[in-house]
């Protein structure tokens, strides 16, 4: 049980679940607490303990189903649970062909059974194919499973990577187990029996074309002898080729590194590269890196909050002490929270990455609660307010609709802005331009970014080209950098988070 | 195979059973949580919208089991004295006014600053005993005799120092004072910590509870909880204003209608006398439901549409 539990914790961190070994000892107290008899008591027990926030709680229920999936039936003849898995039979009537060894044993005995397919073989069984017969005649779940993972060991299942070696490894696990070899002994079988009653029948009740012998074929072998115990073992290798896929797939999902490998090319991506279908990804992803940055940059706030000693306010506090100095107060240096102009362009290539910029700081409001965002690419417009009201997803595509269309225009954008914000500029705000400084010809108004230079404490350009081309064709680049205090080119995802850390960093 | 495990099933029936009685109607999910923290003796982070039943839920707990209820409200600022403890710093002021004739009488005979020093420190520490620290409700529940129940409200209206307090105290139930040294329970509390998700908390913090999130309900739940804490509404009236909540949570408001809300406007309907929902009752009423103009405003535009659909949901 405790191998289980250990097992689904993996399998949780892998879904980006955050658990911690103490959890995972809390989660096989409680499971050892709830029992598992009760499917919901056993779920709730461990969301309680494995899950601890909102979006987490929502995730564990569909792992939860994935890891464990519980009998609806019960034909188990043993509790499962002593096995490795939870695993059983999934509705023991629903297996299209053969009937399940439990309503066979009502018409012949499980060693009568063996018997006669062991006779009807054309050769002895090896000794594995022979302790695959009998646990495929007992039904014994639990020692199906023993051998299942025993021989998925064997094969290597533990390293699939990919969804197309599925198969390969299902075969290999049957093969090990002898499976494949008792299903050509049952194949030789059926075909002896379908020539006998040709022979008998004079080919009066058969088809001239044998039906081809696959697995999910019923064999209604005319022949009287084997027939329905062929069509049992049949349906059993059926079942055992179900659980080993099973198994497979637990197994590659358990190892699907797929989703970090994605969140890795994904943040070092060119983001006017990124394909539209991967945006949900950019998105978690975006929400993930915030959370990191949140939690480094949050504690620096408080150490600058100690001062001197307030004289007159110790002194009126402690009147009540008869003036003796119990209760000292200190003089509380006002940080002032710091101000953030983003200005952003928001046309053509260059609004992926206003879209991915704008998202991140808007997922920082928490460090940076005064952040004020323009976008423009002909005309310039605030777009604060759309973050307030929608979530931040929603309102980027607002933004890129209601401001993207034309062609850009600097001069016009700086004049705008100055109209709006100027007067909101104070000596501790940071004002950050994010565009190609492509003024397509046009006026680039360096006055006013030289006016914006000097009120502000921080300008900070971020470019989504390589420095090799700034200046080239129509980039007024080069001399903007005149009226900036820093410029940087960003092309990445990880670009843009480390020069928010260096910001957030600037600003405690 | 596992003995106790029907026990667990029983016991946590009885726990929605016993709340119950108490007036607090719980779904599965919650008592599951408060009988995992009560057995692994770790405290129960409750998470969830303002208003569903986090606080009542440890009222009721306490109610339950006949335990005091210790109840902290945090807020930004908040910090060791008002949470943990503080010297009565008057008392001992008083005391050493009144005593200074007897303190003179002891060092009487005391020759020069050195000896006289000695002596007093003879006294140990008389001025920082027990009888002089005024417990606040960390230490009150760390040091209850008949074991109680601690309930830290909003915890995430307190800044992380104060969560770094908390850590010791969460996980072995003892606080270090300087003074008197390490002060461990005896009878470990029932902690309960409530959040409304105004930020994260620290992931220390998580680590050390057992988490439960409590969500609005469904409309079958939420019927019964108003017939828990409003005995006289009719059944009818009940239903149908159960399913006028439950679609208005659906719409875009800027502040949802909670369980509390639900039940302050069962009140005044009875109160009103009003046998059903009609629209004039409903928009005199409005503002039981909703706390935000632009929200009310919202719903009276469309008041007909609303209360009609909401018949439609039965």
């Amino acid at each position: 049980m405790k191998d289980i539990i250990i097992d689904f914790v993996s399998r949780l961190r892998k879904a980006d679940f955050r658990v911690s070994p103490a959890e995972t000892l809390d989660a096989v107290s409680a499971a050892a607490l709830i029992g598992y008899d009760s499917e919901i008591h056993f779920r709730m027990a461990l969301a309680t303990v494995l899950a601890k926030t909102v979006d987490e709680k929502q995730r564990f229920d569909r792992c939860f189903d994935q890891f464990f999936y519980f009998p609806e039936s019960t034909a188990l003849s043993e509790p499962a649970a002593e096995s490795n898995t939870l695993n059983s039979l999934p509705e023991n009537n629903q297996s299209p062909d053969g009937q399940q060894p439990d309503s066979q044993s009502d018409t012949i005995s499980s060693e009568e059974l063996e018997l006669q397919l062991t006779e009807a073989f054309s050769r002895a069984l090896s000794d594995r194919e022979a302790v695959l017969m009998r646990s495929l005649v007992t039904g014994d779940q639990a020692e199906r499973d023993l051998m299942l993972q025993q021989a998925a060991e064997e094969v290597g299942t533990q390293d699939i990577r990919f969804a197309t070696q599925r198969s390969l490894f299902v075969y290999r696990i049957l093969q090990a187990l002898g499976a494949t070899e008792i299903r050509s002994l049952l194949m030789d079988i059926n075909e002896a029996a379908i020539d006998r009653s040709i022979k008998k029948d004079n080919g009066q009740t058969l088809h001239s074309t044998q039906p081809p012998i696959t697995d999910n074929d019923t064999f209604s072998s005319p022949s009287p002898s084997a027939d329905s115990a062929s069509e049992w073992l049949a349906g059993a290798l059926l079942q055992l080729r179900r659980d080993a896929e099973h198994w497979v797939d637990k197994q590659l999902l358990q190892n699907n590194e797929a989703q970090l490998l994605r969140d890795t090319l994904l943040s070092e991506r060119r983001l006017s590269e990124i394909e539209r279908r991967y945006f949900h990804d950019m998105h978690v992803l975006v929400r993930k890196m915030s959370k990191a940055l949140i939690a480094k940059h949050r504690r620096r706030r408080s150490v600058q909050k100690k001062g001197q000693l307030d004289v007159p306010k110790t002194l009126r506090v402690n009147m009540r002490h008869q003036g003796v100095l119990f209760d000292t107060r200190w003089k509380h240096i006002k940080k002032e929270r710091p101000d953030l102009f983003v200005i952003c362009d928001v046309s053509g290539s260059v609004s992926a990455y206003s879209k991915f910029f704008l998202m991140f700081l808007y997922s920082l409001s928490e460090l940076i609660p005064n952040t004020r965002a323009f976008a423009f690419s002909a005309e310039l417009g605030e777009v604060t307010q759309n973050f307030s009201d929608d979530s931040v997803e929603q309102a980027v595509e607002k933004v890129n609709q209601q401001w993207g269309f034309g062609s850009t225009d600097y001069g016009v954008a700086l004049e705008q802005f100055s109209a709006l914000a100027a007067a909101d500029l104070r000596h501790n705000s940071t004002v950050i331009v994010l565009g190609d400084a492509r003024c397509n010809g046009g006026d680039p108004r360096l006055k006013i970014m030289r006016e914006v230079y000097d009120r502000c404490q921080r300008v900070l350009w971020l470019n989504p080209e390589s420095k090799s081309l700034w200046g080239t064709g129509d980039s007024e680049m080069q001399r903007y950098l005149s009226c900036v205090h820093q410029a940087d080119s960003v092309q990445t995802l990880n670009d843009l988070e480390k020069v928010i850390s260096r910001l957030l960093r600037a600003l405690q | 195979m596992n003995p106790s495990a029907n026990d667990a099933q029983v016991d946590i029936s009885q726990l929605v059973d016993g709340l119950g009685e108490q007036g607090y109607i719980a779904t599965q999910q919650i008592a599951t949580a408060v009988y995992i923290g009560q057995q692994l003796q770790k405290p129960i982070l409750v998470e969830g919208p303002a208003g569903v039943g986090k606080t009542e839920l440890a009222k009721s707990v306490a109610a339950l089991f006949d335990l005091e209820l210790l109840r902290l409200q945090c807020y930004e600022g908040l910090d060791e004295s008002k949470a943990l403890y503080e010297w009565k710093y008057g008392k001992q002021l008083l005391y050493t006014q009144m005593l200074k004739e007897k303190l003179g009488d002891v060092l009487s005979d005391a020759e020069g600053l050195e000896e006289s020093m000695q002596k007093l420190h003879q006294f140990q520490d008389v001025f920082f005993a027990e009888d002089f620290l005024e417990p606040r409700p960390l230490l009150k529940a760390l040091k209850s005799e008949q074991g109680s129940v601690l309930l830290i409200d909003e915890v995430d209206k307190a800044d992380y120092e104060f969560e770094s307090l908390l850590l010791e105290i969460l996980s072995d139930f003892q606080i270090t004072i300087p003074e008197l040294g390490t002060i461990v329970a005896e009878n470990k509390p029932l902690v309960f910590l409530t959040s409304n998700n105004t930020r994260e908390l620290s992931d220390a913090l998580k680590r050390r509870c057992v988490h439960l999130y409590i969500d609005f309900p469904e409309a079958k739940f939420e019927s019964e909880i108003v017939s828990s804490r409003v005995p006289e509404i009719a059944d009818k009236l009940n239903t149908d204003l159960v399913n006028f909540v439950q679609g208005l949570r659906e719409l875009d408001l800027k502040k949802s209608p909670s369980i509390s809300e639900t039940i302050d406007w069962a009140r005044s309907l009875v109160l009103l006398n009003a046998s059903q929902l009609d629209v004039e009752v409903v928009r005199t009423t409005l503002n039981l439901l909703l706390k935000f103009r632009e929200d009310i405003l919202l719903v009276d535009n469309d008041l007909g549409g609303l209360l009609r659909s909401s018949q439609e949901r039965r």
